[in-house]
């Protein structure tokens, strides 16, 4: 570490005088290999055969993730891989860009992706690599101090990468990003490696959401790389059947007010400035499953479901009278 | 309808598609041409049948889309030309048959001049009138001086297939004869209906100066109103792009202006917002103006326009844009300023206040001395146009008022210009201290609370040690302007009396505060109080002179100049990473500290426990260095407080203990300060 103060000093303006020597080791590339496979070891371990068929994707989303997938977005994902392009999927929140994102990319990979939720503060030090100050005082500033971060994970272990809220992150952060995925390799100027990507199973995805609030442009360099698939808020008969494939409370819910709940969401949407997303209607619907059965009842009352709506829909102050008076329209009698 | 995939022809329809939708203002590319066949291609062979029209629509909008609101537009586009081919097919035939149809029910040959009695049919919107448009469309009549002939049969069937071989259906035909000929096309549709002329031709596929030509030449007032009803979705639609003024004028005079059109306008031509002052009064096109400003719809210089049509003074108006806080305030700032006579003395401090805030903007972006020096001289001179106003006649009381709390914001902003930069460095290397910590750091504040406390305290003795490095710049600065201060240049003084001046000039001392020597004991004994010697030596770090840190050994580094604020910080996260282990030789340490410096202030940050044997006591070290005319202070972490050692020490050295935040912040006050 003392070198390193000294190194920092000596690079000032006018710094001064200690000295150090680094030492260089040899295949460096091999080493860095050896790194990720002792830090990600998880990934490893639950590597499971590639799914690369979108037929098959669709169904492994449905009965393993418990999503439902518009059959068109997985066939254009799959036809943009096999392109060698990334996807950008965007789209209102809880619409499962997020979540669908990453089920591609595991199915894809054979191999749980990566996911990278963006900032402003994001560089190729979060996602690449770093040193390790300690292990850099003793070794020097090479391989063996280097910390490997998901990017460089991704490409060595050629799995997938979900870049989240990518409208969050820096001009500069998608810049870097963009080479990296046009040309399939990483540079490491530190190490003075190349590290280059084997198979498919490097893939990424972006998510971004327009609409909502601080975000940032995307670059038109970006969105020409990019294949763009929008996700909006699935029909009302969709929504029911998400909201019935996902709740997984054991007690009984009525068709009849799972379709008085999406009525209520549609309202919000169009009304209230916070759009819930399906996700929301799920969360909704699981949490009154939950009161009910705190209740002690085997199915789910009309109380509920009123209870749960002001936790998952009162989400702006002022806004609350929207929700009440959705609730009251469709909750009436 | 199905299609195998024929990379022929979605090659066509895509490059097709780029170039309508490059016609619309997309940025489309080759590029794009490419991704979209790629994509269809392995699309194709993983469906392994045929794509519907829908999935190969899905594809294009997907790489040309580039926003949701340009999927529509892109889903148009395509949906047409994925379409047209088919209905295409056989276009000749039916136009062949049409048009001998038309020339039938017309009384008309190939080859034959079309009546005058024929052409005044077209008054009205009869049927006939329909039939001799049409023919003029496809290209079939040829004008000779002032009479219309149909051509002969073979350029008949010339025209006719080239019409039908153009991979575009009849509205395409449509637009480019109106494009080809608009002076009498124009002019036989502008006596049409508008059911009629709805029929005929897509007016979306008209250019706005197509569509004034159509407005001017209509006679019918319902026509005029539809056209221009077209003119206005083309402006929604953000597809219109010039004669801004002439379109202006169609709009008002039809009272379709919205605001959203008034910006568009006022983007492409500044000099509407004048014509829109006169119509509509000054506060609309003000309004207007300076929403489109705001939306960064239009520069300064088309801004700058824009008011000096309205006729008010540009700056005046423009910095309201400053004192509006939100777009509601806007309105009211408007209707003020409008009502404002040149002469008013509130005119020249809304001036002032733009000049004001454009010299704190540049100072703020590029901080050089003389960009600052300007940026105070602007905000002195605004402050005294304020001073002057105070208690009189300014000509509006709500604009006065903004104007006050403005000045005090941009104050307010200038003084600390300094530390925006910096301390949002600092926050973010803070956080990669957390990271290091949580994961790496060996330290004994692993535990949650305790790294946060402790990021705090380093954040709090930060902004402290600039604070006062600030503080004592400038009283030292201040003194620069009074009278003289130091020892006298004598050779410099002769020189400037000889050249009558009043004053002998002084040498001048360096402004800013004095620098110290640090001595960070990082010893195994010190491990305790790692976050404290961080803490301090965060607060100290902008003064450091020579830094010294030891356990049994000494590391010396030097600094010549000051230490820049990134290299503090690195500074600072490394010595976070700092094992804090190995006995301790304080009396070598401050040996070397002292080495060849003049005698200044050095602190020595230790529990002056001496583990190694040394020469001399820890006691007699420092007093000999007090002797020698070191100013010695020393902190101590308050449970190594030992009566029996600082004893002796407080008569050659000041002693601080020290144990939280608020002994350091005092300790650090009175050493410096």
């Amino acid at each position: 570490m003392l070198d390193q103060v000294g190194d920092i000093l000596r690079s000032m303006e006018g710094g001064l005088v200690e000295g150090s020597t680094r030492e260089r080791s040899g295949d460096s590339i091999e080493y860095l290999k050896k790194r990720v496979l002792e830090t990600y070891q998880h990934i490893i371990k639950e590597s499971a055969k590639p799914i690369r068929d979108p037929q098959k994707i669709v169904e492994a989303l449905r009965q393993r993730y418990k999503l439902i997938v518009d059959e068109r977005k997985v066939y254009l994902t799959v036809a943009a891989f096999l392109s060698g392009r990334p996807v950008l999927f965007e789209g209102p929140p809880g619409t499962g860009k997020t979540e669908i994102g990453e089920a591609i990319l595991s199915l894809w990979a054979g191999r749980p992706a990566f996911v990278i939720t963006c900032s402003e503060n994001y560089d190729e030090y979060r996602v690449i690599g770093d040193f390790h100050p300690l292990m850099a005082m003793r070794y020097g500033f090479n391989e063996k101090s280097f910390i490997p971060r998901p990017l460089l994970a991704a490409v060595i272990l050629d799995t997938g990468v979900l870049i989240d809220e990518i409208r969050r992150s820096s001009e500069e952060f998608q810049n870097l990003l963009l080479d990296i995925i046009d040309k399939r390799r990483i540079i490491v100027p530190e190490l003075k490696t190349i590290v280059r990507a084997q198979g498919e199973g490097f893939q990424v995805i972006f998510t971004s959401n327009p609409d909502d609030f601080g975000q940032g442009e995307l670059s038109d360099a970006f969105m020409r790389r990019v294949v763009r698939i929008t996700f909006d808020y699935p029909p009302p008969e969709l929504e029911f059947e998400i909201v019935k494939l996902r709740f997984d409370i054991n007690v009984k819910l009525d068709p009849a007010l799972v379709k008085k709940m999406i009525e209520v969401v549609n309202i919000v949407r169009k009304t209230s400035e916070y759009k819930p997303g399906p996700a929301d209607t799920v969360l909704w619907a699981r949490l009154a499953g939950r009161l009910a059965k705190l209740r002690g009842r085997d199915s789910v009352a009309v109380r509920d479901i009123i209870d749960a709506a002001v936790v998952v829909l009162y989400k702006r102050v002022g806004e609350e009278e929207v929700v009440d008076e959705a609730l009251k329209e469709a909750f009436a009698e | 309808m199905n299609r195998a995939f024929d990379p022929n022809y979605y090659l066509e329809a895509a490059l097709e598609a780029a170039r309508r939708l490059r016609r619309q203002g997309l940025r489309t590319s080759t590029h794009d041409v490419i991704t979209v066949l790629e994509l269809l291609e392995n699309y194709m062979a993983m469906k392994g049948s045929e794509l519907t029209e829908d999935e190969a629509l899905y594809i294009f909008s997907s790489v040309f889309a580039k926003t949701r609101e340009q999927e529509g537009l892109v889903t148009k586009v395509v949906s047409s030309i994925l379409r047209g081919e088919d209905a295409l097919k056989g276009l000749y035939e039916e136009l062949v048959r049409v048009v001998e149809h038309d020339l039938r029910v017309l009384g008309l040959s190939y080859g034959q001049r079309v009546s005058d009695k024929l052409l005044r049919v077209c008054a009205s919107s009869s049927e006939k009138c329909l039939r001799i448009f049409r023919l003029g469309v496809l290209g079939l009549l040829r004008r000779k001086g002032d009479r219309f002939y149909v051509v002969d049969r073979r350029n008949a069937e010339a025209a006719l297939r080239r019409l039908s071989s153009l991979a575009a259906n009849l509205l395409e035909a449509v637009s480019i004869s109106a494009a080809k000929a608009p002076w009498w096309l124009l002019r036989l549709l502008a006596h049409l209906d508008p059911e009629a002329l709805a029929r005929a031709i897509d007016l979306t596929r008209l250019s706005a100066e197509q569509l004034l030509e159509l407005y001017s030449s209509a006679s019918n007032f319902r026509t005029k109103r539809y056209v221009a009803k077209a003119l206005y979705d083309k402006i929604v639609r953000g597809e219109h792009m010039g004669r801004a003024e002439d379109v202006y004028r169609v709009i008002e005079s039809e009272g379709l202006l919205t605001r959203e059109v008034a910006e568009h306008l006022i983007r492409l031509e500044s000099s509407v917002a004048g014509r829109m002052a006169r119509n509509r009064g000054v506060e609309f096109a003000i309004e207007v103006s300076l929403k489109a400003f705001k939306k960064g719809l239009i520069n300064s210089k088309q801004f700058e326009k824009a008011i000096a049509d309205i006729g008010l003074p540009y700056k005046a108006a423009k910095s309201i844009r400053y004192l509006a806080v939100d777009d509601s305030s806007i309105d009211l700032l408007v209707q003020e300023i409008a009502n404002l006579k040149r002469g008013d003395k509130i005119v020249k401090a809304l001036s002032k206040l733009y000049e004001a805030r454009r010299a704190i903007d540049r100072a703020l972006s590029e901080p050089d001395p003389g960009s600052i020096d300007l940026a105070y001289y602007e905000l002195s001179a605004l402050n005294e146009i304020i001073n002057s106003m105070k208690g009189k006649e300014t000509g509006s009381l709500v604009l006065y008022e903004r104007i006050r709390a403005e000045a005090a914001r941009l104050r307010a902003a200038l003084s600390v210009y300094g530390e925006g930069e910096v301390a949002s460095s600092f926050r973010a290397s803070l956080k990669g201290m957390a990271d290091s910590l949580r994961v790496e750091a060996r330290l004994p504040v692993n535990s949650v609370p305790l790294r946060g406390s402790s990021l705090r305290r380093l954040l709090l003795m930060w902004s402290l040690g600039r604070r006062m490095g600030k503080s004592i710049s400038s009283h030292t600065a201040g003194k620069r302007a009074g009278v003289p201060q130091g020892r006298p240049d004598l050779r410099r003084t002769i020189m400037k009396l000889l050249r009558f001046a009043e004053n002998p000039v002084v040498r001048r001392k360096r402004v800013g505060p004095e620098n110290i020597v640090l001595v960070l004991d990082k010893s195994a004994s010190m491990s305790k109080y790692s976050t404290m010697v961080l803490a301090i030596a965060a607060g100290f770090a902008r003064f450091i002179r020579r830094l010294v840190i030891f356990d049994h050994e000494a590391y010396v580094y030097d600094v010549r100049g000051r230490l820049s604020s990134r290299d503090a910080l690195n500074l600072l996260k490394q010595l976070y990473a700092t094992p804090f282990t190995g006995w301790t030789d304080i009396v070598n340490a401050v040996n070397l500290a002292t080495r060849g410096l003049s005698p200044r202030k050095v602190v020595i940050v230790s529990d002056l426990k001496q583990t190694v044997k040394a020469p001399i006591e820890v006691g007699d070290a420092i007093c000999q260095l007090s002797s020698l005319g070191w100013r010695v202070h020393i902190m101590v972490p308050k449970r190594e407080y030992s009566a029996d050692v600082l004893k002796s020490l407080r008569i050659c050295a000041k002693v601080h203990t020290v144990e939280g935040l608020r002994d350091i912040k005092r300790s650090l006050i009175k050493i410096i300060g």
